[in-house]
């Protein structure tokens, strides 16, 4: 059985079968999925366009990444238990979904532009004193990662519509 | 007279345009969906510091300040897509029990923002608890501004 096939076997375990067919299960994760993601590419918007300069001027934007970072995680924990199921639901015709797998991609590249902050930008923002504008390292993965996130919220939302289609 | 109002809408070039595109709406839908975003990013951040719960800024209304212009241009975002999507058929929008309890709950959400954007900048602030359940009330009525939405979408 390849990788994309296991997806299908997956979609047809009774559980994910019992989800796919409820009428209230699926729309009530799908509700719950899209305000996790709301809630978090909006606290990253936050962070990104503080590190940009241009929200919150009287707040470090260390300070302001360090605070709003653990509502960010809530909000992803939510976002990955909720699309877990809804991807197992509908494992079989995801695979052949060019709009999710392009989400999966993008989300890949999300977390790596998260691992290239940590790496690149956050010593030297840390050591930047407030009010002073954040390394450029930081405002080009900031940029990016606004970017990024709404491509997310972009092909997030055209999975339905492939779907729709029978794709 | 919102009747006549939507029935005009229908009849408009927009209305049209909407209706029989096969990408505005859909993009409009994900221009709308970023905004939501945005708009409830700053105002969740603003509205929970104001209360004290999370994020702990050292002055609260001054974030609530510094996150004030980004959460507005989000929300003129919001209602322009907003317009767009009901063209795709306005009519059916008007009697969507739905979308008037959306559309009642935005009004509220709006108003009460913009009470607590006065609150915020009064001279000197108002006190920490009116604040607080000012950016309380905010916060209840946009998730039932974000819930009326999908709402719209599932009934």
């Amino acid at each position: 059985m390849s990788f994309l096939d296991s997806w299908q076997a997956l979609s047809d375990t009774p559980w994910a079968t019992a989800i796919h067919e409820s009428d209230l299960v699926f729309p009530a994760l799908e509700s719950v999925h899209v305000l996790a993601l709301m809630l978090m590419a909006g606290t990253i918007a936050v962070a990104d366009l503080r590190l940009l300069g241009l929200v919150l001027p009287g707040v470090p934007a260390a300070e302001v990444e360090r605070r709003v970072t653990p509502t960010t995680w809530f909000g992803f924990a939510v976002m990955a238990a909720t699309g877990g199921l809804l991807f197992a639901s509908e494992a079989g015709d995801l695979r052949r979904n060019p709009a999710f797998l392009v989400k999966v991609c993008l989300l890949a590249a999300a977390g790596l532009n998260v691992l290239a902050f940590q790496i690149l930008a956050r010593p030297a923002l840390e050591r930047t004193p407030a009010g002073a504008a954040a390394p450029p390292a930081a405002r080009v993965i900031a940029a990016l990662s606004l970017a990024i996130w709404a491509c997310v919220i972009v092909a997030g939302r055209a999975v339905a519509y492939f779907t729709h289609k029978g794709g | 007279m919102l009747h006549a109002l939507f029935h005009a809408y229908a009849g408009t070039p927009v209305s049209h345009a909407v209706r029989d595109s096969s990408w505005i709406f859909a993009v409009t839908e994900m221009v709308h969906l970023m905004m939501l975003a945005v708009t409830g990013g700053a105002l969740l951040i603003g509205g929970i510091g104001l209360t004290g719960a999370a994020f702990q800024f050292p002055d609260r209304a001054g974030a609530w300040r510094g996150l004030r212009g980004v959460a507005w241009w989000g929300l003129a975002g919001l209602l322009a897509s907003g317009v767009l999507l009901v063209g795709v058929n306005p009519l059916k929008y008007y009697f969507h029990p739905a979308f008037r309890v959306k559309m009642t709950l935005l009004l509220l959400a709006v108003s009460a923002w913009a009470a607590l954007d006065v609150l915020v900048a009064r001279k000197p602030p108002a006190a920490p608890g009116l604040l607080a359940a000012g950016a309380v009330t905010v916060l209840v009525l946009w998730l039932g501004v974000a819930a009326g939405g999908r709402a719209i979408g599932l009934f």
